[in-house]
């Protein structure tokens, strides 16, 4: 092990060169001067500080429209509710509401998007089906008489058992200690 | 006492860097330091050039946070860290390392006689493949205790480390040394 240490020793026994020294002096002196770092930190320090301020104003200004939008959106529905119970006879009424507060009402309810005409698919069906002119029938009320005749015509054949033998049972148990001593 | 170039003015008053009193403690820093980091350098390099390009820049950095780092342990403890730092970012980007080794093995040998001039060559070829192959936990501490017969509690002061576990490290690194070199069994 000492001839490891004295080999890696040996290897790293290099002296810097005369003049590192004043090669690291020189270094140092071309560095710009401490001031102009100075410098440099106040120009960043007011540039965080100035986008400090601008977050600070956005997210107050984000938090105040939060608190304004319940009070809106109530007057929205309140006033969207009203044309539409008390003006169903006259037609005209519907096109006065703001597009505004149409706007916010999507906004604020769920909506389930169906293509137009499924739409109009499934409002015609509910139609016919209130004429009575046509019903619903079930695929399963099919499904249950077909299976009830299939069922009827199984016939399961009675199966027999065969009692088991003791004699052999009782010999296999005899070879099996032998096969173990 | 050398005057930093550029950085004094002719009555020895500072300009815009560190007072006089500062920079005699940084020039007396520096002429006992510079062979710690030139060696801790080399170890990575292997090349005295690149060794001294890295301890220089170094030194540079020392001297900008020189005010946070007046304590001689607390110094040296950190400039071993950014040398080792700044040589090891080097060996990265250094994309002509091996032939920069090639010429630096054909060239560094301290002038040995005839007989020693290819065991010699081949046998610190060898040492350096196995140091670098290290991990570079073990490889800092086996490289510090080897450079200015640090002891393993100077080591352990250098790394800011338990002198514990710089034992162990020591230990594991030359155990794992003597597996790699042929010429040790």
């Amino acid at each position: 092990m000492d001839e490891i240490d004295r080999e890696l020793t040996s290897a790293l026994s290099i002296e810097p060169s005369p003049d590192f020294r004043a090669r690291v002096r020189a270094r140092i002196g071309r560095e710009p001067a401490r001031q102009s770092w100075n410098l440099h930190w106040w120009v960043v320090g007011a540039g965080m500080a100035a986008i400090s301020v601008l977050i600070a104003i956005a997210v107050g200004g984000v938090n105040r429209r939060q608190h304004d939008s319940p009070a809106r959106i109530g007057m929205v529905t309140s006033a969207a509710e009203v044309p539409a119970a008390v003006d169903a006879s006259t037609p005209a009424s519907r096109f006065a509401a703001p597009p505004v507060q149409r706007r916010t009402r999507r906004r604020t309810e769920l909506e389930v998007l169906i293509a137009p005409g499924e739409a109009q698919g499934l409002r015609q069906l509910a139609e016919i089906v209130d004429e009575g002119r046509t019903r619903f029938v079930f695929f399963d009320e099919q499904a249950v008489n077909v299976e009830r005749d299939s069922v009827r015509e199984i016939v399961i054949a009675p199966i027999a058992i065969a009692p088991i033998e003791v004699a052999a049972k009782s010999e296999f148990s005899v070879n099996s200690v032998g096969d173990e001593q | 006492m050398h005057e930093f170039v550029g950085r004094l003015a002719g009555d020895g008053r500072v300009i815009g860097g560190l007072d006089k009193t500062l920079e005699q403690e940084f020039e007396a820093r520096l002429v006992e330091s510079s062979t710690l980091a030139v060696r801790v350098a080399y170890s990575v390099l292997h090349h005295r050039e690149d060794a001294e390009d890295v301890a220089q820049e170094a030194f540079a950095r020392a001297y900008r946070a020189f005010a946070q780092l007046r304590d001689r342990e607390r110094f040296r403890a950190w400039l071993v860290r950014m040398t080792w730092r700044l040589a090891i970012n080097r060996w990265r980007a250094d994309r002509r390392r091996s032939s920069r080794e090639q010429a630096h093995a054909e060239t560094i040998a301290p002038e040995p006689t005839a007989e020693q001039t290819v065991d010699g060559r081949r046998r610190a070829a060898e040492l350096w493949r196995a140091i670098d192959a290290l991990p570079e936990k073990l490889r800092l501490v086996i490289v510090l205790a080897s450079i200015e017969g640090h002891d393993i509690g100077e080591v352990a002061a250098l790394l800011r480390l338990p002198p514990g576990t710089v034992k162990s490290r020591l230990f594991l690194a030359r155990r794992k040394l003597k597996e790699l070199l042929q010429w040790t069994r």
